[in-house]
């Protein structure tokens, strides 16, 4: 357990640069979450926590020694893979002691620690067995008890549910959850599953294209996303965005396909401004007095339904969670309640607050 | 898919089969050329070429190599009974196993009929016997080749030395001349031809011969393997590489300086005077080997029986090579058999060589006269080569090599 | 389940055919003439059972070939595994520039071997050849590469590994190709240094193809020919004279073809022997919980 400082980080390939001046701070015992869409470099960066890739240009410390140079094995880190990386021809047990073995750790020594890492996961009835014979989730775990058996500073987690269907993913998440608490490791953790980040994260960093685009708690970044790509990435379904201008009286919105959306409350924002505006599916009301859009799709999912609307051109998903009587093709009305709209620069995406 | 409906699919497929067996009739039918296989040695080089002269150009092609791979060659040809080669080089060794394999033309009839234009009666009788099997003559005979010592008469003299007599004077000499720059011997012990060679010399010269009369080997008694250990201490005075030196390795040898005596073929003789190829030109001087028993032999080509060509034009093409004129010409490469060439005096002034090649005829010894002394010589030199690089005892070696020999002669009846 | 259709089985004729030719009679004629005592010089033939293997197998030269056979065999193999699993762990960590390299290293096994032979014993050849020339003017007096006994041994195995090193080496780098880098990062990781990464997580993983590589040039290296026949010619004496030089020396200079062709049998037996072994010796080390 131990703080992890990432301090203006960048790395290059050759000519081509995938990280430009990372600087996060990582608490002692905080679950860190990495996510972002594919290519943002959260695999790279982890890496480089790791020390499987070398840092080009700037530090990491963990627990205030700066590791940036050091062999991975020197840095105190244990890292649990997207494809698991067991030893095929190791027993579970063995899979599991082998970093005792290789610091020439007693057998004695090893097996009680074995024995003890299998108890936390539940894997004892397994440690005879070979990795082949284990089913994915099973294997998972192994690759936990392989990485607790190190007793290390730093948790690294590199997409490792992706592989599994979804409904041992939901459950997995919860062990991985209840194993945090449990052993208070500070963890980093990268997924591109953004439900993953917020319901396993103390705090998530967002990665777009190599640079930081948000750091904060998961409510954080959901109440108050700091620009469009953080907005329309957390949250799903997405967050629907709205080009357009506000009204001349400052009460409304006036969507670029020339839609009115009433106000609740004055944007913070002069009138006559081009800026899209942000809005969230589940905030969306219908009303008869709201502006007219068109049903074009519903999809239920049983918990609640999902329903895709045509405001003129622009297209809107709404989330609702009582059962509706609604048909396709129906036309009602919209209605945005008051403090729920975020509004972005147009040219920036930056959030613009009051 | 119905193959009776695709009769040009099935005629696709014979069209290129009768292609491949045209193309394959073709260089059958072209094998009209006589084919001429030889050992490489100066002499072989003049006659087959005398030989190529004799027919119209482009009638006859000549291949010379080393005189194990023509060997090696012409077996496994003959004993397919393939026409692929017409005429061929034996030497007495050679030439008894092909005649007794029944590889081989008889040429009598030829002989007598082609007798006067070829004064053919110029040949002594013991060199026909030694083209003959079992009373019919199966080659032309086309030299007398016998081993020499080769000395170099400037360094022997600097020494203040005697050409050598006997064994010990040959290991006293080549001692005293050792030097790193020019070895003091040559020694060729290259398996099978050249090393068998080599130690029939000893064998004979020190030992007691390779068979008693009824074909046992007594090579490995005490004398034979007093001969060997000799040849065994002989090789520190040779140049490095001996075992792979053949003849033609040695004449480069004592041609370029590298070595300063040594035993080697009469056919050599003339390269050491050629400017070309020699650096030690008049330099050189020679004697009948010393101790005796060096090999001699009398060679000749034969036709092979599985020949497809006329005889009767291979014949008379032999015979214009082995002509008066020829011979005389060809003196200066090898001893021609023929009578009236060898007693001609102006031989012996014209080359050097002559008159201890005359002397080598007296005191030299034959391979024994048995058709099977080369598969004997596979085995025997092998084994001397082992005790030679030390890897086996002489004794030892010796023993084995006779036991692997008796039991080969068993199997080809010699004990019966 | 394929339903088989009549006449199916004719399509089996052509290969099996061809196979039958080629492979089956040639096999079956010499087990055939090994019972006999055939000399090819007279042509006659006589039957005389098992008497060809019992001489063979109470002789001293055959003991001494097989002997020097699996001396060669295993020091050639040993030596292109060593060479070419190292190089080809080199051309893994090289990514990049690695198509050029593996390129060039391949070269020489693009050459026919007996070309290869051809001029490796022109380099070799004593006094004159290549090596000979360059050590005398530094006044270094070399051993008979081709000459000595025990050199003659060395120069046929070194001959045999630049040969054959490439093929080792393309083959074990294919291998290394698939392997899943995360296990090596895991190990890494985990603490093991470079030795124990590869005895615990590389070579467990290219088991298949090591055997697979060992397997096959052990048996080519036990047919060894025409490396040694221009080399050395099975000598000096018979220093390298292996069991298919023997077989050589019997069937085409001594013309013995019977006793030529039990050898070959012998050989043939021999070869499937050692080929069963090293497979069971190698899968039970390595795979012990695998399969």
């Amino acid at each position: 357990m131990a703080p992890l400082t990432i301090r203006q980080a960048t790395k290059s390939f050759g000519a081509v640069q995938v990280l430009h001046g990372i600087d996060i701070d990582i608490q002692d015992g905080e679950f860190v979450v990495l996510v972002g869409p594919s290519g943002c470099g959260k695999s790279t960066l982890l890496r480089l926590i790791a020390g499987l890739e070398d840092i080009t240009t700037g530090d990491i410390l963990i627990d205030g020694k700066v590791v940036s140079r050091l062999h991975p094995k020197d840095r105190d880190i244990a890292m649990v893979f997207q494809s698991y990386a067991l030893y095929p021809h190791m027993s579970v047990g063995e899979n599991m002691g082998f970093s005792l073995r290789m610091r020439d750790v007693s057998q004695a020594e090893r097996e009680r620690k074995v024995a003890a890492a299998a108890e936390i996961l539940g894997l004892t009835p397994l440690l005879d067995r070979y990795p082949r014979q284990l089913s994915g989730g099973q294997r998972q775990r192994v690759a936990m008890g392989r990485a607790i058996v190190r007793d290390p500073k730093v948790f690294l987690f590199d997409e490792p549910l992706s592989n599994l269907d979804a409904k041992l993913r939901v459950q997995m998440r919860a062990e991985i959850r209840s194993l945090h608490k449990k052993l208070k490791t500070t963890i980093v953790y990268v997924t591109h599953d953004q439900i993953e980040a917020m319901t396993m994260a103390d705090k998530i960093v967002v990665l777009r294209d190599g640079h930081v685009e948000q750091i904060g708690s998961p409510l954080e970044l959901y109440d108050a996303p700091a620009n469009a790509f953080v907005a329309e990435f957390i949250g799903s379904p997405s967050m629907n965005m709205l080009e357009g201008r506000v009204g001349e009286k400052g009460q409304s919105f006036i969507t670029a396909k020339g839609v009115e959306l009433p106000l609740e409350a004055p944007p913070p924002l002069e009138p006559g401004r081009n800026a899209i505006m942000g809005l969230r599916p589940e905030d969306i009301r219908l009303g008869a007095h709201g502006a007219p859009a068109r049903i074009l799709l519903i999809e239920p999912t049983g918990a609640d339904i999902h329903v895709n609307l045509d405001l003129n051109g622009d297209q809107l998903t709404a989330v609702f969670h009582d059962r509706l009587e609604l048909t396709e093709g129906e036309s009602v009305g919209v209605a945005i309640p008051a403090d729920v709209v975020h509004f972005f620069d147009v040219e920036t995406g930056e959030r613009i607050s009051s | 898919m119905d193959l009776r409906s695709r009769p040009v699919g099935a005629l696709a497929g014979v069209v290129p089969a009768l292609l491949l067996a045209a193309m394959a009739a073709g260089p059958a039918a072209a094998q009209d050329t006589i084919r001429i296989i030889s050992h490489r040695q100066p002499a072989l080089e003049y006659y087959t070429g005398k030989m190529a002269a004799a027919l119209p150009e482009g009638r006859v092609t000549v291949e010379l190599m080393p005189i194990d791979r023509e060997l090696e060659l012409a077996s496994i040809t003959m004993s397919s009974q393939s026409d692929a080669i017409d005429v061929l080089y034996l030497n007495d060794a050679s030439f008894q196993r092909f005649a007794a394999n029944g590889w081989l033309e008889p040429l009598d009839d030829l002989w007598e009929k082609y007798r006067e234009e070829y004064d053919l009666d110029d040949f002594p009788q013991s060199v026909i016997d030694a083209v003959s099997y079992d009373g019919k003559i199966y080659a032309m005979p086309i030299q007398t080749n016998t081993e020499l010592f080769f000395y170099r008469t400037d360094l022997l003299e600097e020494a203040g030395i005697e050409p050598p007599t006997t064994m010990e004077e040959y290991a006293a000499a080549a001692a005293q001349l050792h030097s790193a720059r020019t070895a003091g011997t040559i020694m060729s012990l290259k398996p099978v031809d050249a090393a068998l060679n080599e130690a029939h010399w000893y064998m004979n010269a020190i030992g007691d011969g390779w068979f008693d009369d009824a074909w046992k080997p007594i090579f490995n008694n005490a004398a034979g393997v007093e001969a060997i250990t000799k040849l065994k201490e002989m090789t520190q005075y040779a140049p490095r590489g001996f075992t792979a030196h053949a003849n033609d390795e040695s004449t480069i040898n004592l041609q370029q300086g590298l070595a300063a005596m040594g035993l080697q073929w009469f056919t050599r003789a003339a390269a050491m005077d050629n400017p070309e190829q020699s650096r030690v030109v008049g330099e050189m001087g020679w004697v009948a080997p010393p101790g005796g028993g060096a090999r001699i032999a009398n060679d000749g080509f034969a036709i092979s029986r599985f020949s497809s060509n006329d005889r009767d034009e291979m014949f008379r093409m032999m015979a214009e090579a082995a002509s008066k004129e020829s011979m005389r010409e060809g003196a200066q490469f090898a001893m021609p058999p023929r009578l009236s060439v060898l007693e001609d005096p102006a031989l012996a002034e014209q080359f050097r060589w002559y008159t201890a090649a005359r002397e080598a005829v007296e005191s030299g010894q034959a391979f024994p006269a048995m058709p099977d002394f080369l598969d004997v010589g596979e085995i025997v030199t092998r084994h001397i080569l082992r005790a030679v690089t030390g890897e086996a005892e002489v004794q030892a070696a010796l023993d084995q090599a006779a036991a692997e020999t008796e039991s080969l002669l068993a199997s080809r009846g010699y004990y019966n | 389940m394929v339903s088989w259709q009549r006449g199916l089985w004719l399509f089996f004729v052509p290969s099996f055919g061809l196979l039958a030719v080629v492979l089956l009679w040639p096999l079956g004629y010499a087990i055939y003439l090994s019972f006999f005592d055939y000399f090819l010089g007279t042509g006659t033939r006589t039957f005389i059972g098992l008497g060809n293997y019992i001489e063979l197998l109470s002789e001293a030269r055959l003991w001494r070939s097989m002997w020097t056979t699996i001396i060669i065999a295993f020091g050639s193999v040993a030596l292109e595994f060593a060479v070419g699993f190292a190089l080809a762990l080199a051309l893994y960590r090289l990514n990049s520039s690695a198509k050029v390299f593996s390129v060039l290293l391949f070269l020489p096994h693009i050459v026919t071997p007996v070309v290869a032979a051809l001029f490796l014993k022109w380099m070799l050849a004593a006094n004159w050849g290549l090596v000979d020339a360059t050590l005398l003017t530094f006044d270094i007096t070399p051993p008979d590469w081709l000459g000595d006994p025990l050199w003659a041994k060395v120069s046929v195995i070194l001959a045999d590994a630049w040969i054959f090193t490439p093929l080792i080496m393309m083959v074990l780098y294919a291998a290394l190709q698939g392997l899943d880098a995360s296990l090596i990062e895991a190990a890494q990781i985990d603490g093991a240094s470079n030795w124990r990464i590869l005895r615990h997580v590389i070579i467990p993983a290219l088991i298949p193809a090591i055997i697979f590589t060992i397997s096959v040039r052990l048996m080519d290296v036990f047919r060894f020919f025409d490396l040694i026949y221009v080399l050395t010619g099975g000598g000096p004496g018979t220093a390298t004279e292996t069991i298919t030089m023997y077989t050589y020396q019997l069937g085409f200079r001594m013309l013995e073809v019977g006793k030529a062709s039990a050898l070959g049998v012998i050989t043939l037996v021999i070869v499937a022997a050692l080929l069963l072994s090293i497979n069971r010796a190698l899968n039970s080390i390595y795979r012990g919980g695998d399969r």
